[in-house]
C-alpha cells in the first residue's frame, strides 16, 4: 500500500525525471530491436527465398512439356506430379525416407532411368533434401543465427549498463526520501519493492513504446528503401517480426537491469542514514588523496581547474557512457555508408551469362547473337573456374562467360528477357548486376535513413543520460555554490568555472569517438581493400555529431546554474 | 563612521496566495567597531534581515549602504565585489566547501578576488584560531567547533569591514559556542565590526547593541538598548 501511494505520488510529482527514465529506456531499446527486427526479416526472407526456390518439392524436372506428366505418374512413395511453367514437381511422401541420403538417391535414380528411358535428353532433374525443400536452417545458418542473437545479447548488456549507471543517479536523488522512510521504521524490502515497482512500471511502459516506434519505423522503411523481395543476387528481407525473439529481448533486458538496480539499492542501504537525511551524500565522491589546487591569475580558472581535479567523477562517468556510444555510432555509419557505396556502384558489364562448359562452352553462333542485339555494345568472352565468379551455382569444373555491356544501363531488364528466352534451362545463368546495384542504390537511401534514426535513439540516449547526471552534479553543488556566492563570486565567475569543467568533458567526448571510429573503420576496411576516403558529407556527419556532443554537455551545466542563479535572484 | 546603514527596508514573499513581510520597514545603522546583537524568535525575520544586508537576498523595498555604498542598486557583479571586500560570513551550518582543505576554504576569498595569498596574514589568523594542525584536513574530519573556526579564519582573510554572523552557535554544543562568541568578542576589540544574529538572549547581550525582531519589524523602545 506504502509502496503504491509513494509510487503515485513520486510518478506525479517528478514527472520530469520519469520522463527522462522512459526515454532512455526506449532509446536503449532501440537499438537491439532494430538488430532483431532486421534478423527476423532477413531469416523470413532467406526462408521465402528457399520455398520460391523449391516449392517444397523434392524433385524438379526441368524443360519439361504437360505431355511429360504421364512419365512420372504413378511411381511408388512419389506424389502424383504436377506442372507449372516449363517444370514438373514431385516429392517423397515420406519425410522419413527424403531426410534418409540412400533412399533419396534411390528415388533420384530411379527418376533418371525413366528420363533416360524416354530418351528425352532436353529434361533434366534437379533434386533437394529434405531441410533445404523445406526451408529448415542447417547448423551454418544456426550458428549465423546464435551469433546474430549473442551480440543483440551484449549490445543489451552494455546498454543495460548504461541505463542502470543512469538509475544509479536516479536512486540517489531519493536517498534523502529513502531515509526518511527508514527512520520512520521502513523495511529494506519495503524500500527495496518501491523502487522495483516502479521500475516495472516505468519498463514496461518504455518496451511497449519501443517495440512499437522500432516496428512503426522499420516496416516505414522496409516498405519504402530496405525491402528485397524476388531479386537475383541479392539476399531477400522481408519485414518480420519474430514475437518470442521480441519477448527474448525484453526478458533479458529486463532481468540485467533488475541486478544492476538491486545492486544500487542494495549500495545505497549501506549509507548512513542520518548523511542522507541531511542531503550529504553527493554522487561526486571525493579521491582519497586529494590533488593539490592550482592558483591561477583568474578565479574562474582557479576552480575550473579544481572542479577538473576533484569533483570530475561525473563528468568522467558521462564520458564512459558518451565515448562507446559515439565511436559505435560514427564507426557503423562510416562502414555502412561505405557498404552503401559500394553495392549500388554501377557495373562494368550489366549482365553476365554464364554456361556450365562441361560439355562445351558457348558456340560461336550463341556469341554472334548476344552481340547483334542492337542494346548490346560489348561482349567480352572469358572462361574461368567457377570459384572465381560472382556465382557459384553454375557448377561443373569448367564454365564460359559472357559479360554484356548494355549501350544504356536502363535496358538491363529487355535484355536479361530476351537472354532468358534464347539461353533457357539448366546449364544458364543470368546475373543481373545492373539490378542489383539500382536495388543496391535503393537500398542505401533506406540505410541511411535507418541511420539517422539509429542515430537520434543512440544520441537521445546519451544526450538524456548526460543531462541527469550533469543536471545532479550541479544540484550536489548547490551548497558549494551558494557559499561562493556568499564569498562574493560573481555569477559569471562561476558559471564560468563549470563551463570550462564541462567544456574539457565535451572536447574529449568529441574527439576521442573520432579518432577511434576512424582508426576502426581503416581496420575494418583493410581486408575488402576499400579505402574510405574523406568525402564532404563524412565530414558534415562528423561535424554535426560533434556539435551536437559539445551542446550535450554544456547546456544541462548552463541551464541548471542559470535556474540555480535565477531561483536565488528571486528569492 | 557608518558602515551599515538601513532605510525603510522591506521584504516581501509570496506564500501561496497571501504575501508575508519578513522584514516589514526596518530602518538602522552600525557604526565602525560595534557589535550589534538581532535577536528574536524563530521566523521574526532576523536572519532575512542580516541576508539582505548581506546582499545575499534582494529588497523588496529600502535602502542598504555598506560603507557608502547603496547595494540594492549595485549589479551581481559589484554585489559580488562588495561581499569579497567588505563582508565577512559566518552561518550557523558552516557552509564549508567540501571539496576543499581548511586552507583552501580559507584562502577561497582571496582567490575570488584574484589577490595573493599574505602568508604571514594567514599564518597570524589560523594561530589564533587554533588551526594550524588542521589545514590539511578536509571539513567532513573536523568537529563542529573546528568547523565554525575554519568559516571565521574564512571570513576574516579578506579583512573585511564588517562580520556577519548568522547563528553561528546554533550548531554547537554550550562549551563550544561560547568558545565560538568569546572569539567574536575578542575579535571586535581588535577592531572588527560584528552584526550578530542570535536567538539566544546571553549571547545577544554580550553585544554592545541589541535589536529584537518581532513580525519582521524592529520594535524600537525595548529592542534597542545601547549597552
Amino acid at each position: 500500500m506504502c509502496c503504491l501511494l509513494y509510487l503515485k505520488r513520486s510518478l506525479l510529482r517528478r514527472p520530469k525525471r520519469h520522463l527522462s527514465l522512459f526515454v532512455i529506456l526506449v532509446c536503449a531499446f532501440i537499438l537491439p530491436l532494430l538488430i532483431s527486427i532486421y534478423r527476423d526479416s532477413s531469416q523470413y526472407g532467406e526462408r521465402l527465398r528457399i520455398l520460391s526456390e523449391t516449392r517444397g518439392e523434392t524433385f524438379h524436372i526441368l524443360n519439361a512439356r504437360e505431355e511429360d506428366l504421364s512419365l512420372f505418374e504413378g511411381l511408388r512413395g512419389l506424389s502424383e506430379p504436377f506442372y507449372e511453367d516449363g517444370v514438373i514437381y514431385l516429392h517423397i511422401l515420406s519425410e522419413d525416407e527424403w531426410r534418409d541420403f540412400w533412399a533419396l538417391d534411390g528415388y533420384s535414380s530411379q527418376i533418371s532411368d525413366i528420363i533416360r528411358g524416354a530418351a528425352e535428353n532436353r529434361l533434366m532433374l534437379r533434386c533437394f533434401e529434405y531441410d533445404y525443400a523445406n526451408a529448415i536452417p542447417d547448423a551454418s545458418q544456426n550458428l549465423q543465427q546464435v551469433s546474430l542473437v549473442a551480440l543483440n545479447m551484449f549490445i543489451i548488456f552494455i546498454s543495460s549498463l548504461t541505463v542502470g549507471s543512469a538509475y544509479k543517479s536516479h536512486i540517489r536523488r531519493f536517498s534523502a526520501d529513502m531515509a526518511v522512510l527508514r527512520s520512520l521504521g521502513a523495511e529494506e524490502k519495503q524500500i527495496y519493492a518501491i523502487f522495483l515497482c516502479e521500475f516495472a512500471v516505468v519498463f514496461a511502459m518504455s518496451a511497449a513504446a519501443a517495440v512499437a516506434i522500432s516496428a512503426g519505423v522499420m516496416k516505414l522503411l522496409f516498405s519504402a528503401y530496405l525491402e528485397v523481395n524476388g531479386v537475383d543476387g541479392l539476399a531477400w528481407v522481408i519485414f518480420k517480426i519474430n514475437p518470442l525473439s521480441t519477448m527474448l529481448h525484453i526478458a533479458f533486458f529486463f532481468a540485467v537491469l533488475l541486478v544492476v538496480i538491486m545492486r544500487t539499492l542494495v549500495k545505497a542501504s549501506k549509507e548512513s542514514t542520518v548523511s542522507a537525511m541531511r542531503g550529504d551524500i553527493q554522487s561526486h565522491e571525493l579521491k582519497k588523496k586529494l590533488p593539490k589546487m592550482k592558483i591561477k591569475a583568474k578565479p574562474e580558472n582557479t576552480l575550473a581547474s579544481l572542479w577538473l581535479k576533484r569533483t570530475n567523477r561525473v563528468h568522467a562517468s558521462c564520458l564512459w557512457v558518451t565515448i562507446p556510444l559515439m565511436t559505435v555510432f560514427l564507426f557503423l555509419f562510416g562502414y555502412l555508408s561505405l557498404d552503401a557505396e559500394f553495392v549500388s556502384q554501377p557495373p562494368e558489364y550489366e549482365l553476365w551469362l554464364t554456361k556450365d562448359a562441361t560439355f562445351g562452352g558457348f558456340s560461336q553462333k550463341d556469341i554472334d547473337y548476344v552481340s547483334s542485339l542492337p542494346e548490346v555494345e560489348a561482349v567480352d568472352c572469358r572462361q574461368d573456374a567457377p570459384t572465381e565468379l560472382f556465382n557459384k551455382d553454375a557448377g561443373g569444373l569448367m564454365i564460359d562467360q559472357m559479360r554484356i555491356k548494355l549501350t544504356s544501363p536502363e535496358l538491363h531488364k529487355e535484355v536479361e528477357s530476351l537472354l532468358k528466352s534464347r539461353f533457357a534451362g539448366m546449364e544458364y545463368t543470368i546475373d543481373n548486376f545492373q539490378a542489383v546495384a539500382e536495388q543496391g542504390a535503393e537500398m542505401s537511401k533506406g540505410i541511411y535513413l535507418m541511420l539517422a534514426f539509429i542515430f537520434s535513439a543512440i544520441f537521445v540516449f546519451n544526450a538524456v543520460i548526460v543531462y541527469m547526471k550533469l543536471r545532479d552534479y550541479i544540484d550536489d553543488c548547490k551548497k558549494t555554490l551558494r557559499t561562493l556566492s556568499t564569498l562574493g563570486a560573481a555569477e559569471r565567475v562561476v558559471t564560468s568555472s563549470y563551463l570550462r569543467q564541462s567544456a574539457a568533458s565535451a572536447a574529449a567526448a568529441t574527439l576521442v569517438p573520432t579518432v577511434l571510429s576512424i582508426a576502426l573503420l581503416l581496420l575494418a576496411t583493410i581486408p575488402a581493400a576499400i579505402k574510405p576516403s574523406p568525402d564532404l558529407s563524412l565530414c558534415a556527419v562528423y561535424f554535426c555529431v560533434s556539435a551536437l556532443t559539445v551542446c550535450a554537455f554544456m547546456l544541462p551545466i548552463r541551464r541548471a546554474l542559470k535556474e540555480n542563479f535565477g531561483k536565488r535572484a528571486e528569492k | 563612521m557608518k558602515i551599515v546603514e538601513v532605510k525603510n527596508l522591506t521584504k516581501t514573499f509570496a506564500q501561496g496566495y497571501t504575501e508575508i513581510k519578513a522584514v516589514d520597514n526596518v530602518s538602522l545603522e552600525i557604526a565602525e567597531g560595534e557589535t550589534l546583537a538581532i535577536t528574536g524568535q524563530s521566523g521574526s525575520g532576523k536572519t532575512t534581515l542580516l541576508n539582505l544586508i548581506g546582499g545575499i537576498e534582494e529588497a523588496t523595498e529600502g535602502d542598504i549602504f555598506i560603507d557608502g555604498e547603496d547595494i540594492t542598486v549595485a549589479g551581481s557583479d559589484e554585489l559580488a565585489r562588495i561581499r569579497r571586500q567588505k563582508i565577512g560570513y559566518v552561518f550557523q551550518d558552516f557552509n564549508l566547501i567540501p571539496i576543499l582543505t581548511v586552507k583552501e576554504n580559507i584562502i577561497m576569498p582571496l582567490l575570488l578576488d584574484s589577490k595573493k595569498v599574505d602568508k604571514k596574514r594567514f599564518g597570524e589568523i589560523v594561530s589564533y584560531l587554533g588551526l594550524e594542525e588542521r589545514l590539511d584536513h578536509l571539513p567532513s574530519q573536523l568537529s563542529g567547533g573546528q568547523k565554525q573556526r575554519v568559516a571565521i579564519a574564512r571570513a576574516l582573510i579578506n579583512s573585511p569591514k564588517i562580520i556577519l554572523a548568522d547563528e553561528p552557535t546554533g550548531n554547537l554544543d554550550r562549551k563550544m559556542a561560547d568558545e565560538i562568541m568569546a572569539l567574536l568578542i575578542d575579535l571586535n576589540k581588535r577592531g572588527i565590526t560584528i552584526l550578530l544574529v542570535t536567538h539566544e538572549e546571553r549571547y545577544g547581550d554580550m553585544c554592545k547593541r541589541k535589536i529584537v525582531m518581532r513580525d519582521g519589524r524592529a520594535a524600537v523602545g525595548e529592542i534597542f538598548k545601547e549597552k
